[in-house]
């Protein structure tokens, strides 16, 4: 009887400090993982910080060694001089006219396609999405030049149509993304309109439009980032100089200017600031977004 | 009872053909599309890579030469070779460098929204606009990673100079670029279920043994679909090294043309010196590569787990 | 959170539109609107700052004095490959300069320009005022291409102020000189970084002629990169690098300034002497008004040719298919009278084509531009070659100037690849022709 005790004392203590010293592992398990972000954080950071610091710099300040990480007089005027060197805001105009047409177009394009392969059964549909998604991997060289061909005999070269027509025809990652979105809602609401006699475009407006507005935000922040940061597309169509994108602008500036690094820099932080604010707003969709697309592959 | 054998395909009722009719409506732009910008333009391009063509002037029929010229071409072999490198080494250190990131980002760590905003913010810049600041990172005379080699008394590396270290600097580049990459992963961690997990620590699973047996076989899938969409994005590179490297002739491609890639002498080729059925060729072979590429990662794709709960 | 309506569907697409209206808005103004009855002509410069401004200054005259033709001028930063991108692409401008004489040969071959043969035989232009080796060159397969309003002819620019610090007191005249005086004034600092150069030599097509070489065997269709001569010229280029180390070099170059500011590595002291042509001299008035600044030819090593420099400069050209070529050749005629010629050319101090401008006063009395066309005349004057491949070949050049300056190849196999390669393309590209 005296024996019955013994054992339970020692499992006892064995067990609290096995919590103890697994609490200590996690501690510093967490104790790394803080001071391995917290450096990465930093060195993500850098390049950003650097950018706006260089580009509050006189010029002579910009090449001293060893660099001063804080502009001794910054210069604010950098990036009000940075615009006049290029049609800054004629390029910046350019960019969100092709970025809008491109929204409008893949809002239109994607969503009617995705509830086509989502919303109806029909034979073949799966081995024609298949083929339609089977776009993704095609390298877009492979039909760079023939299209440039035929866009030169339509007289579309010099304009901006080249890159927002593709858009009007669907774009297979935002299908899949809306699709996938449009195959997580009940069949019940559907069901339940076609009884009271609406027909497929009825179903798509009244019933899955208000549904999909999370994703139909996504499909238009990502296009709005995928057009803004577009660099090969304009290069190749927009040969008149009035038509350029920032993107082109800048790369222009560096060309020219590029030694003025301090202005370079104001001019690269003007042009990202677009972007950057539609982030902050938009902060949630865009992380919900990322979830969307990268869920089942 | 006679055994009739209708055909298969038995004619179908009012209700499927109006859905076949209406399936096929709603999804008519992406088939137009598809027709239009893909598959008619890839018959093109084979036609033209048999052709000497430089717009100007019409078509001239050359057959093979192309191809064989291809070949010969010394710069072509330094472009090839530049991208394959790329995609074999960089992207699995883009890949693996992101989930290690991820992983550490899943520790339950506070701040966690922070975080990942600075990783994710520089995906979003505009290319341009940001390689221009590493361009600057990386000058070999006052850019500061050269100050802080300095400090710590190692030779200042030419970064953007030296053909050794051009590649290697654009991978490090990238690393900053692709923060997003970092998100999906966190994205599909957070998905793994909790109690398998706590089910392998009481087995006594130590936190290595969790992540490889457990959290990395249950975010394959994603692994497996950030490989298919990168690998594209490797194989087309551009927008990094050109503006890195690309003066106002139009020349690009860094020091030895040790960063000159696939896509940026078929740019060349087609749009500077207007050899349009010369890059045609290019361009076919790269589809080719690709098709073999993906048809090898698919059948390869054994390691991918799929769950079954999933639609 | 699912409580949305339709509506936002539509308010996405209505800030869609929003955002290209927006945009749009930017699109449309321009300095000047022309009228309906102007023939509205896009003519597209190489020339920017204050050169621009210059022609801007001539621009606006030739609109005043013809109402029916209103010349819309953009640059392109230097930038002349847009020249044929927009030719090949279907919309050209009406008129360009963003061409280099060494690539005319090249575009008129590919059927990119009109030609300017009816025009300039029914207006009488035929060469006569024009100096005979640019003139000629304007020429290919029996028609004229273009017309030059400008041309340059290089050399190279010192400070005496900063000869005299090494005690050099009057320019070399001979290579080994120059390369004295050169190593004399090359500073490093504490950390190995360069501080000063003499000069660090540039451009193989100049400095092989200089040495005495041949690049391309017209009588054979030959190319002849790697005449041995060339190959002294590049070994002796490729050991300023590998003397200051390549690196070096590559960092000291990186931290230049703008070249068309106060910030030009020559004004600020990094390079003290550099190679450039008569226009210099403006930049100089310009950007570094009290310096002192001389020029000499080139001086040539033992066996090589003295006094010997390359011309080029940009070409005025009508791009094929344009709407109204009468109106294009209206303005290149125009600003190529011997006036409008003279008064470009005098702000910009280029040298004009036609000797009668290029003999006034206001020229020659700077005995550096005196210099200068005293070059273009002589005897060792060299134009490009006159073949549908220069560009490229030129292309080639350049890389294997850059790749045997970082050490990664020697001379004499860069030279001999370069033979090879541009003599393919040469061949098949004569051959597409039937030349």
């Amino acid at each position: 009887m005296a024996n019955t005790s013994s054992p339970a004392t020692p499992s006892l203590l064995y067990r609290s400090t096995w919590r103890q010293n697994r609490k200590t592992v996690e501690g510093i398990q967490k104790a790394i993982a803080y001071i391995l972000l917290t450096f990465m954080a930093l060195v993500y950071v850098f390049p950003l910080y650097w950018l706006v610091v260089t580009a509050l710099k006189t010029d002579s300040e910009v090449f001293l060694v060893p660099p001063t990480l804080f502009p001794a007089n910054p210069q604010w005027q950098n990036f009000l001089a940075a615009t006049e060197y290029i049609p800054f805001w004629r390029y910046m105009g350019n960019t969100f006219l092709i970025a809008g047409l491109t929204i409008i177009g893949t809002l239109f394009s994607c969503t009617l396609v995705a509830y086509g392969f989502a919303r109806i059964k029909w034979p073949g549909r799966n081995i024609l999405f298949l083929a339609f998604l089977s776009t993704i991997m095609l390298p877009s060289q492979v039909t760079m030049i023939p299209l440039y061909i035929t866009y030169r005999s339509m007289g579309w070269i010099g304009t901006i149509w080249p890159l927002v027509a593709p858009s009007f025809f669907g774009n297979a990652l935002y299908v899949f993304l809306l699709r996938q979105f449009l195959l997580s809602i009940p069949q019940d609401l559907s069901d339940a309109a076609r009884i009271d006699g609406a027909n497929e475009l009825g179903i798509l407006w009244h019933v899955m439009l208000p549904l999909m507005r999370p994703a139909l935000a996504t499909v238009a922040l990502f296009t709005f980032v995928g057009v803004y940061r577009d660099f090969l597309g304009p290069l190749i169509y927009l040969t008149d100089q009035d038509q350029w994108t920032i993107s082109l602008g800048l790369k222009m500036f560096q060309n020219q200017y590029g030694a003025q690094w301090q202005l370079m820099m104001a001019a690269s932080s003007l042009a990202m600031l677009p972007t950057l604010v539609l982030f902050f707003l938009t902060q949630r969709t865009f992380i919900k977004g990322i979830a969307l697309t990268g869920i089942k592959g | 009872m006679t055994a009739i054998s209708l055909p298969r395909r038995a004619r179908m009722t009012v209700s499927q053909w109006r859905s076949l009719r209406n399936g096929l409506l709603f999804v008519s732009p992406a088939i137009i599309g598809l027709a239009i910008f893909t598959i008619w333009p890839i018959a093109q391009s084979l036609y033209y890579s048999f052709t000497d063509y430089n717009i100007l002037q019409p078509p001239y029929w050359f057959g093979l030469e192309n191809y064989e010229d291809l070949l010969k071409d010394r710069v072509f072999g330094i472009a090839l070779s530049n991208t394959l490198i790329m995609v074999l080494i960089g992207l699995p250190i883009h890949l693996i460098f992101d989930i290690l990131m991820a992983l550490l980002l899943n520790s339950k760590v506070r701040g966690l929204p922070l975080y990942r905003t600075i990783f994710y913010i520089p995906s979003i810049t505009p290319v341009v606009a940001s390689a221009i600041v590493w361009l600057w990172l990386f000058n070999g005379q006052y850019g500061i990673l050269n100050v802080i080699l300095r400090w710590f008394g190692i030779a200042p590396i030419g970064w953007l100079t030296d053909p050794n270290w051009t590649k290697p600097a654009l991978i490090f580049m990238g690393l900053w670029f692709g923060g997003n990459t970092i998100l999906v992963y966190l994205a599909g961690l957070q998905d793994v279920p909790e109690e398998m997990l706590e089910a392998a620590e009481l087995d006594g699973a130590n936190a290595l043994q969790k992540t490889w047996k457990i959290t990395l076989p249950m975010i394959s899938p994603i692994i497996f679909y950030t490989m298919i969409i990168n690998i594209i994005g490797y194989f087309q590179y551009f927008s990094e090294a050109w503006v890195l490297t690309a003066n106002r002739e139009g020349a690009a491609g860094g020091p030895a043309n040790s960063i000159l890639f696939y896509s940026m002498y078929l740019y060349q080729t087609a749009f500077q010196q207007f050899k349009m059925g010369y890059a045609s060729a290019m361009a076919w072979i790269l589809f080719l590569i690709v098709l073999v590429a993906t048809v090898i990662l698919f059948r390869t794709s054994g390691w991918v787990y799929y769950h079954a709960e999933n639609t | 959170m699912l409580n949305m309506k339709r509506r936002d569907f539509l308010r996405l697409s209505a800030a869609g539109g929003a955002a290209a209206a927006l945009g749009g808005l930017p699109l449309s103004g321009l300095a000047a609107r022309p009228t309906k009855q102007q023939a509205f002509l896009n003519y597209w410069t190489g020339w920017s700052g204050f050169e621009f401004d210059v022609l801007q200054g001539l621009v606006d005259q030739f609109n005043a004095e013809h109402p029916d033709i209103f010349i819309n001028m953009t640059t392109v930063f230097g930038q002349y490959d847009k020249v044929l991108t927009a030719i090949a692409g279907g919309n050209p401008p009406d008129i360009v300069s963003a061409v280099w004489l060494r690539q005319l040969v090249g575009i008129a071959a590919r059927d990119a320009l009109t030609p300017l043969t009816e025009f300039a035989a029914r207006d009488g232009i035929d060469g006569t005022g024009y100096f005979p080796q640019l003139w000629s060159n304007w020429q290919w397969n029996g028609e004229l291409w273009g017309l030059m309003v400008t041309s340059n002819s290089n050399l190279l620019a010192y400070s005496p102020a900063v000869f005299a610090e090494v005690g050099a007191t009057e320019a070399p005249k001979t290579l080994a000189e120059l390369d004295e005086i050169s190593m004399a004034l090359e500073k490093v600092d504490s950390d190995g970084n360069i501080e000063r150069v003499g000069i660090l030599p540039a451009g193989l097509r100049w400095w092989g002629l200089v040495f005495g070489g041949t690049f391309y065997d017209e009588a054979n269709q030959k190319i002849t990169a790697n005449d041995p001569k060339i190959v002294a010229a590049l070994e002796w280029m490729a050991g300023y690098w590998s003397r200051l180390g390549p690196e070096k070099v590559a960092a000291f170059q990186s931290g230049f300034g703008d070249y068309l500011s106060t910030q030009n590595s020559f004004f600020v002291g990094k390079e003290n002497i550099t190679q450039v042509g008569e226009w210099f001299i403006q930049f100089q008035k310009q950007f570094a008004p009290d310096l002192e600044m001389n020029m000499m030819a080139a001086p040539p090593p033992e066996g090589g040719r003295a006094n010997c420099t390359t011309f080029d400069g940009s070409v005025f050209a009508i791009p094929a298919g344009v709407q109204n070529p009468e109106a294009s050749w209206t303005f290149i005629k125009w600003l190529s009278e011997d006036e409008h010629m003279g008064e470009f050319c005098y702000n910009i101090q280029n040298i004009p084509p036609k000797v009668a401008p290029a003999s006034e006063e206001r020229f020659v009395g700077d005995p550096r531009f005196q210099l200068a066309l005293d070059l273009l005349n002589g005897e060792n004057a060299f134009g490009p070659d006159k073949m549908p491949v220069n560009d490229f070949y030129g292309t080639r050049l350049t890389e294997a100037e850059t790749a045997v300056k970082a050490g990664q190849i020697s001379a004499q196999e860069a030279l001999d690849r370069v033979t090879q390669e541009v003599q393919e393309e040469l061949d098949k590209t004569l051959e597409r022709l039937g030349i």
